[in-house]
């Protein structure tokens, strides 16, 4: 009996620690990912207008939308991660979470322009689907989130909804 | 009775040559160039055997993962008894994962893997290349093929007109048949080029992995304006061809799956691993590693390093290479687009001296026959190279593509995802 009653515990014990690991592992990663990104934005933001590019340029330009392109492939390979990306959405300042992680679409625009050459494209392939990337990533939202991300506008200035 | 069994004849006679007509005539197949690039992914023979290729490679980690789990075999349980010394065997089988090296054979085989999968996007995009630009060649054949014939025309009519010349003592028999011998001439290049197409067609339709029951047609295409183009320059092309260049790339990968072989070395006091390591094509199959540590362990660690900077010298090599052939096909392209303008105003001034000098002929004045040859000869000409300008400039921008992983290329080739979903 006591050992029963010791298994138990034991086992709630070992849920919860496992739980609270997964839930706070996370919520650190998701604010992690929005400063990383938001650091990579402002350094392709610094940049954006010193064309014609050169190495340096395009690796700051592919390390941002690079960065954009691997989460949405990697939400869009595990249907977890959909309703995780949800629920962070609805927690979220989107005003303030768009223009922390998205380059608008006036100064997108201009970077496909600097990285246009005739019919040939000198930046990574990234830069030049980034708006399919975020019309795939808004694709994950639910009706709700998809409402406020459609009003906020800071969002809706990154996008060109296809 | 003679008549019906003659006319029984004559009936199966004509149903038998219509069915036999029937499964004889080809299919024929319109081709456009966008469908050879979606023909050469999903069915050519060579794409298709190496995206199998690539998908054992893929299996083979699952095999290294799953190498960690126990394994139990009865026999060498029952030996300890015998022989209490080969208890090590059954730790190995027992607890694999308690050997080094079964973990670093998964990651080797993950990294062995990314590079046959880029050595599988090289070999998937260079066969695209390969039948679009066989697509334009034809293209281009086909337009001279119709030049040939048009100059021909041209000749015989002139021909006639000479004839009529030499007839009223106006011009002199040696001019007529100098015609005659450019018309034989024209009718020998029709001839070569007739075979040309033809084997051409063969060696496209063989590219696009179809049978040969199967005729194509290629579909017409629109040719480009480029006159408004501006030269490029190769240098600000470099990042990009460098970058997505699966041929460098392809070093990467071997660079990481030889860093865990080394490991191998390091950690073979522990075991070795009892996977094969002939996933990436037997690529390091020539470094020794030895189950346990020995002497020639220092020897192997040596051998390892220079494996090391032979691959990081290939990977120089490959980078030097991809920027070099970018150089070539920049200077081309912009050779071509220089070109254009040239070419197109050669057309119009040679179509002026030949339309002149038949408007004089037409009002009765002396016109040379060898000048009227000539410039006949010139228009052809000129018309000639402005088609070849035009396919070639074609060709070169596809070529660029392939160099930057740009347009078709862009593509993932997807043979390897449908693979994994059977």
């Amino acid at each position: 009996m006591r050992l029963a009653k010791f298994k138990l515990v034991s086992h709630i014990f070992i849920i919860s620690c496992l739980l609270m690991t997964f839930t706070g592992c996370k919520e650190m990663d998701f604010d992690k990912w929005i400063e990383s990104v938001n650091l990579l934005l402002d350094k392709t933001l610094e940049i954006s207008n010193q064309a014609p590019y050169n190495e340096k340029h395009y690796i700051v330009l592919k390390n941002y939308f690079n960065e954009i392109d691997q989460i949405t492939l990697t939400i869009k390979s595990n249907p977890k991660l959909i309703k995780y990306f949800n629920s962070k959405i609805k927690e979220s300042d989107l005003e303030s979470l768009c223009s922390q992680v998205f380059i608008s679409k006036v100064e997108w625009l201009s970077i496909v322009n600097h990285c246009t050459r005739n019919n040939f494209f000198l930046c990574s392939e990234e830069v030049r689907t980034y708006n399919e990337t975020l019309n795939i990533l808004r694709s994950f939202l639910d009706k709700d989130q998809r409402n406020r991300f459609d009003n906020t506008n800071s969002c809706r200035d990154a996008i060109e909804i296809i | 009775m003679k008549s019906i069994v003659v006319f029984v004849c004559l009936v199966v006679t004509i149903i038998s040559n219509t069915f036999a007509d029937k499964n004889l005539q080809p299919k024929l197949v319109p081709i456009t160039l966008e469908e050879v690039a979606q023909k050469v992914s999903t069915q050519s023979y060579l794409v298709r055997e190496n995206a199998l290729r690539v998908y054992q490679s893929k299996q083979k980690i699952a095999v290294a993962r799953s190498n960690l789990l126990p394994k139990l075999n009865l026999w060498r349980i029952i030996g300890i008894v015998y022989n209490p010394l080969s208890i090590r065997d059954v730790i190995e089988d027992v607890a694999p994962f308690l050997v080094p090296n079964n973990w670093f054979r998964i990651k080797e085989e993950k990294a062995l893997y990314f590079a046959q999968r880029e050595g599988y996007r090289a070999l998937w995009a260079n066969e695209i290349m390969t039948a679009k630009a066989l697509f334009l060649h034809l293209m281009m054949d086909k337009a001279l093929l119709d030049q040939i014939l048009k100059g021909q025309e041209e000749l015989k009519q002139l021909l006639i007109v000479i004839e009529t010349k030499v007839l009223f003592g106006g011009a002199s028999p040696n001019d007529s048949r100098e015609i005659e011998v450019r018309i034989l001439g024209l009718q020998e290049d029709q001839r070569s080029m007739e075979v040309l197409i033809a084997e051409e067609m063969s060696l496209l339709s063989y590219l696009m992995g179809l049978g040969s029951d199967i005729e194509i047609q290629l579909a017409p295409l629109s040719k480009p304006d480029f006159s408004n183009l501006k030269p490029l320059e190769a240098k600000e092309f470099e990042w990009r061809a460098v970058d997505s260049s699966p041929e460098v790339r392809q070093y990467d990968y071997l660079l990481k799956a030889l860093n865990d072989i080394r490991k191998e070395t390091t950690f073979s006091f522990f075991g070795a691993s009892n996977l094969s390591r002939g996933a990436g094509g037997g690529v390091f199959d020539h470094i020794p590693l030895e189950d346990g540590i020995s002497l020639g362990a220092p020897a192997i660690q040596k051998i390892g390093k220079a494996e090391k900077q032979i691959l990081e010298l290939q990977k120089m090599g490959a980078v030097e290479t991809v920027k070099r052939n970018l150089k070539l096909l920049v200077g081309n392209y912009n050779l071509d687009i220089e070109n254009y303008k040239n070419l197109k105003k050669r057309v119009t001034l040679t179509k002026k001296i030949l339309d002149h000098l038949y408007e004089k002929l037409n009002f009765g004045e002396e016109v040379e026959p060898f000048s009227l040859v000539e410039a006949s000869r010139n228009h052809i000409q000129a018309e000639t190279a402005f088609y070849a300008i035009q396919f070639r400039f074609l060709v070169n921008e596809d070529k660029l593509n392939r160099i930057l992983f740009y347009k078709d290329y862009s593509k993932k080739p997807n043979e390897i995802d449908k693979l994994e979903e059977k």
